[in-house]
C-alpha cells in the first residue's frame, strides 16, 4: 500500500519551543551520565540553555507568517500559543536559577534527574498550551503531571515530601480520568476530537439539553470543566494543592503553581472559550460559580495559614478565581486580561516562592511565618524583595499586580459581569490582610531568641563544639547565603513585578494580540 | 442461534465466573491467574466486536505485562503463605447495591432503543478490519495526522521509565 508523508519540515519548525526544551532534557540525561557526581551542579546550565533556545524558537514563531496550524490540526503555534509558552518559559528559566544550591541543601543527589524531569514538564506544559486536539491536551497534560508527581517526592528521606507526591498522583490521576470521560463523551456528541471540528459541530447543530446529542456534550462539558479545574486549583477541586506545594521542593512549587495553571488555562481557553463558545449559555454558570467560590474560599482559607509556602498556596487558588473571572466572561478582552494576570503572576509568584526558598533549611524548615519574625533586620534585601513581591500580589499600584487586577476587574465590568468586579474587589481585600500579615512580621516584630540548640539543629554544617552560643544562633538566624544564580533569579522577578507595573503598555498589546484583538 | 451468539455467551460465561472467582478467592495468586482468564475473555468479545487490534493489545498489555506485574508485586512484597492472602473487607453489601444499580442503569439505557446505540453498532459492523486503519492513521497520514500523538506518548513512557528509576533508587 502506498504511504504518503504528510508531515514536512514545517511542521516541526511550528513546534520548535518545545523541541528545545526536549533536546535540553535529553542532553541534560546524557551529560549526566558521562561526567563525575562533583560536576552534576553544573547541568543547571544545559536546562537555562534550552529554555533560552526555546525563547528563540518563540521569537521566530512570532515573526514567521503562513498557517499556525501543524500536524494536521494537532497543534498550533498562533499568537495565544506563543504568549503562554513566553510565561511558562519564564516560570522554567526562574525556577530553573532558583534551584542550584538549594536542591544540594535538601540532600538530593539525582541532580541530572531533577533538571531532566524540570524540563520534561516544561515540554507538556508548552504542548498542551499549543494543543488544538483533545487527544493532543491530554497528552500534554499527561506529559507535565508524570514529571511532576516525581519532582514533588524529590527530596530524598523527607515525609512530607512522599506525602506530597503520592496525593498528587493519586488525586491528580483520578482528576485525569474525569478529564479523559469527557473528552470521550464530548468526542461522542461531536464526533471530532479536533477544537474546529468540535466548533463546527456545535455551531451548525441547535442544541437541546434533553434530546440527541445534547445531554452527552452536557456531560462531557461537566467532566472536562472537572478536570481542567483541578489542574488550576479552583474551590471545590483544590484540597490537594496546600499539601503538595507545602511539601514539595521550592522550585518545584514555584514552576507547578504557574506553568500548570498557564497550560490549563489555555486548555480552558481553547475548549470552552473558543471550540464551545456557540453553547456558552450552557456552560458560563459553572465558570462563574467556580470563579467566585475559588475567589472568596481561597482568600479567606489564605487568611488563618501560618505556613508561609501554605499561605502561598492558598494565595495561588485565589488568584485562579480571578483568572477564572476571564474564562466565564468568555469574551476577547476577558481572555487578553487573564493572559495579562498570568504572565504578572508567574513574575510575582514565582518571586515569592524564591524568597521562601532562599530561607528555607532541610526538610522545609524556616517557612512559618514565625520564621519571618524581624527579618527585615537580618537580611534586608530579601525582606524588602519578599515585600515587592507581596505588595504584588495583593494588587499595590505600581507592580504588576496592580495592572493585572485592574485588567481583568474592568474587563468584567465591560462584559456585563459587574457582580463578579464587586466579589473580586471584597476577595482582595481580604487578601490584603495575609499578605501584609508576613510583611508585618517581617518589619514590625522583633526577632525571637533562638536558643542555641534550637539554632545548631537549624543548621546542620555547624558543630557546637569551638563556638559559644551566640555566634551559633547568629549563624543559624542568618541563614544559608543566597546562590548567584538565585539571586540573578530573584532580581529578574524583581524587575519583572516592578517593570511589568510601571510600563505595561507592551505586554498588554501583545496579550490583546494573543486573545485575538487588534 | 448463530455461531456468534453462542462463542459469546460461553465467553461471557468464562468471563463473568473468572472475575467472580477473582473476587472470591482467597488465595491473591489464584485470584491474580483468574485475572488472567477475564482479560482473556475480553479479548475474544472484543474479536466478536470486529476489533482485532483492540482484542491482541488487550492480551499483550493485561493479560501479558499488568498479570505479570501483579505477580511480581505479590512476589516481593507478600509473605510466604499465601493462605487468605487476598484482602477482603465487609463491604459486599454495598458494592452489589452499586453493582446491582449500574447494571440496572445499563439494560434501562439499552432498552431506550435511542439513536446512539443504533450508530454504534452500525459503526461496529461497517469497521471490520481496525488494524489496518489504525497503522493507516498512525503511520501515513494525508489529512488527519496522529504522529505527533504517537511521539508525544513515547515521551510519557521516558519520563514513567526516569521516574520510577528516581523513586525507585537508594540513595546513598
Amino acid at each position: 500500500m502506498a504511504f504518503t508523508y504528510a508531515i514536512s519540515g514545517g511542521d516541526w519548525a511550528r513546534i520548535a519551543p518545545e523541541l528545545a526544551l526536549l533536546v535540553a532534557a535529553l542532553l541534560v540525561m546524557l551529560v549526566d551520565a558521562l561526567i563525575p557526581a562533583r560536576l552534576r551542579g553544573a547541568l543547571v546550565i544545559i536546562g537555562v540553555m534550552g529554555v533560552l533556545a526555546a525563547l528563540a524558537g518563540v521569537i521566530m514563531l512570532y515573526a514567521s507568517s503562513g498557517s499556525p496550524s501543524a500536524f494536521g490540526g494537532m497543534v498550533t503555534s498562533d499568537p495565544l500559543a506563543l504568549f503562554a509558552t513566553l510565561v511558562i518559559l519564564a516560570a522554567t528559566g526562574l525556577s530553573l536559577l532558583l534551584s542550584p544550591g538549594y536542591i544540594e541543601r535538601q540532600g538530593t543527589r539525582q541532580q541530572g534527574e531533577f533538571y531532566a524531569l524540570v524540563m520534561l514538564a516544561a515540554t507538556g506544559m508548552v504542548l498542551m498550551a499549543a494543543s488544538t486536539n483533545l487527544m493532543m491536551i491530554f497528552l500534554g497534560l499527561e506529559l507535565l503531571s508524570l514529571p511532576l508527581y516525581v519532582l514533588c517526592a524529590f527530596a530524598p528521606g523527607q515525609q512530607r515530601a512522599q506525602e506530597s507526591g503520592m496525593k498528587y498522583f493519586l488525586l491528580s490521576s483520578f482528576a485525569s480520568g474525569f478529564l479523559l470521560y469527557g473528552m470521550a463523551l464530548i468526542y461522542g456528541a461531536t464526533g471530532a476530537t479536533n477544537l474546529g471540528g468540535i466548533n463546527h459541530f456545535v455551531a451548525t447543530h441547535a442544541m437541546s439539553a434533553t434530546a440527541g446529542f445534547g445531554p452527552i456534550l452536557l456531560g462531557g462539558m461537566a467532566l472536562l470543566a472537572v478536570g481542567l479545574a483541578f489542574k488550576v486549583s479552583a474551590i471545590p477541586f483544590h484540597a490537594w494543592t496546600p499539601d503538595v506545594y507545602q511539601g514539595a521542593l521550592t522550585p518545584v512549587t514555584a514552576l507547578m503553581s504557574v506553568g500548570t495553571k498557564m497550560a490549563a488555562f489555555v486548555a480552558l481557553i481553547r475548549v470552552f472559550d473558543v471550540a464551545l463558545a456557540p453553547v456558552r449559555a450552557d456552560w458560563q454558570g459553572i465558570m462563574w460559580a467556580l470563579a467566585i467560590l475559588t475567589m472568596v474560599g481561597g482568600n479567606i482559607l489564605a487568611a488563618t495559614q501560618t505556613n508561609v509556602k501554605r499561605l502561598l498556596a492558598y494565595s495561588s487558588i485565589a488568584h485562579a478565581g480571578y483568572l477564572l473571572i476571564g474564562i466565564a466572561l468568555g469574551t476577547q478582552a476577558g481572555i487578553a486580561a487573564l493572559l495579562y494576570y498570568m504572565a504578572a503572576y508567574a513574575v510575582m509568584n514565582v518571586g515569592a516562592f524564591g524568597v521562601v526558598l532562599a530561607l528555607e533549611r532541610v526538610a522545609g524548615l524556616g517557612t512559618n511565618l514565625d520564621d519571618y519574625r524581624g527579618l527585615a533586620s537580618r537580611r534586608p534585601a530579601l525582606a524588602a524583595a519578599l515585600a515587592v513581591f507581596l505588595f504584588a500580589l495583593a494588587g499595590i499600584p505600581g507592580t504588576a499586580g496592580f495592572v493585572a487586577k485592574y485588567a481583568i476587574f474592568a474587563a468584567a465590568v465591560t462584559g456585563g459581569h459587574a457582580e463578579l468586579t464587586i466579589i473580586g474587589v471584597v476577595a482582595s481585600m481580604i487578601g490584603f490582610y495575609y499578605y501584609l500579615r508576613v510583611i508585618w512580621a517581617m518589619y514590625f516584630v522583633p526577632a525571637p531568641d533562638m536558643p542555641a540548640a534550637e539554632a545548631a539543629n537549624a543548621n546542620p554544617h555547624l558543630s557546637l563544639a569551638g563556638l559559644n552560643s551566640a555566634v551559633v544562633t547568629k549563624l543559624a538566624a542568618s541563614g544559608t547565603p543566597l546562590a548567584f544564580s538565585a539571586g540573578l533569579a530573584l532580581a529578574l522577578a524583581l524587575i519583572g513585578t516592578l517593570g511589568l507595573g510601571i510600563f505595561p503598555a507592551p505586554l498588554i498589546s501583545l496579550a490583546r494580540q494573543a486573545a485575538g484583538l487588534p | 442461534m448463530d455461531l456468534a451468539s453462542i462463542v459469546f455467551l460461553v465467553l461471557a460465561a468464562i468471563l463473568v465466573g473468572s472475575a467472580l472467582a477473582v473476587v472470591t478467592l482467597r488465595n491473591i495468586v489464584h485470584a491474580a491467574l483468574f485475572l488472567v482468564l477475564v482479560f482473556g475473555a475480553a479479548a475474544g468479545i472484543y474479536i466478536l466486536l470486529n476489533a482485532e487490534f483492540i482484542a491482541i493489545v488487550q492480551i499483550l498489555v493485561y493479560a501479558g505485562a499488568v498479570t505479570i506485574l501483579i505477580l511480581f508485586a505479590i512476589m516481593l512484597t507478600q509473605n510466604p503463605n499465601s493462605r487468605g492472602s487476598n484482602p477482603m473487607n465487609r463491604q459486599a453489601l454495598i458494592a452489589a447495591f452499586i453493582a446491582a444499580a449500574l447494571c440496572a442503569g445499563i439494560i434501562f439505557a439499552l432498552s431506550q432503543n435511542n439513536a446512539i446505540s443504533a450508530a454504534a453498532s452500525q459503526a461496529v459492523t461497517q469497521n471490520a478490519g481496525t488494524a489496518v486503519a489504525i497503522g493507516n492513521l498512525l503511520y501515513s497520514p494525508t489529512s488527519y495526522s496522529y504522529v505527533l500523538p504517537f511521539e508525544i506518548a513515547t515521551l510519557v513512557l521516558l519520563v514513567a521509565i526516569v521516574g520510577a528509576i528516581v523513586i525507585g533508587r537508594e540513595e546513598d
